[in-house]
């Protein structure tokens, strides 16, 4: 995908992150520059998840989603969910915990997943940004 | 003499894919299906297929084919609306 209508789309939906959203859901926007957002969220119990999605190629590819400690270092192991989206083994090709999702590039380049095509759902809008976010969000809420 | 006085509710509806209405809230009946601002706001935002979506007040998912009234929603409602987690594991 061209560089410059992937940088637009990105920009587009990461704009209609409005302040209603990230304030009720209390999502904080720690960084926006193409192709990197990173992200946190926060619970009741005290719990945050920090994030870093990367999304080059966007929508051509899903985004890559690493999990950050408050330093922005991948962190090398990471909260499990029961249904096994929060995937703590080494990823085959980053070598790091992952996000076992649908949306998630982790998830469609894992072996054990790639007849699940991203094409069949990236123009849903369950698969913008920030329905992406909100599906993983909805996972770790579960936990916390 | 019964005099029938008409409640409201305020509501706006708040997505990832931006705000409806825009700016403030809709002032409807609190006897109206919730469904009926959700399909205004999928108009008004672009929203294709929101089958499957939750919507959410006060941490409290509701039924969005039902009223305010039988949500026991009342005053100024805030509707977190987006799909539900998501699946995938098993790798």
């Amino acid at each position: 995908m061209h560089e410059a209508a992937s940088r637009m789309l990105f920009d587009e939906e990461v704009d209609k992150l409005g302040p209603e959203l990230l304030d009720s859901r209390r999502w904080i926007l720690l960084k926006r520059e193409y192709p990197m957002l990173e992200i946190e969220f926060f619970a009741d119990d005290g719990a945050r998840l920090r994030m870093r999605l990367v999304c080059n190629d966007w929508n051509e590819r899903p985004p890559s989603v690493v999990f950050i400690d408050a330093q922005g270092q991948a962190l090398s192991s990471i909260e499990r969910d029961p249904s096994g989206v929060f995937n703590n083994s080494a990823h085959p090709s980053t070598g790091k915990p992952f996000i076992c999702m649908k949306g998630v590039r982790e998830y469609h380049t894992h072996p054990s997943h790639t007849g699940d095509a991203w094409e069949t759902v990236r123009n849903n809008d369950r698969f913008t940004l920030g329905g992406i976010l909100t599906q993983i969000w909805r996972v770790w809420r579960k936990l916390h | 003499m019964d005099e029938h006085h008409e409640k409201f509710v305020e509501v706006r509806v708040i997505t990832t894919s931006g705000v409806y209405p825009e700016a403030g809230f809709d002032r409807v009946p609190e006897h109206q299906p919730v469904d009926d601002v959700l399909k205004k706001a999928a108009r008004k935002l672009h929203l294709a297929d929101t089958s499957g979506w939750l919507a959410i007040v006060a941490g409290r998912k509701i039924d969005a084919s039902k009223s305010y009234r039988e949500n026991a929603l009342q005053g100024r409602v805030e509707i977190d609306w987006g799909p539900d987690h998501g699946a995938g594991g098993h790798a």
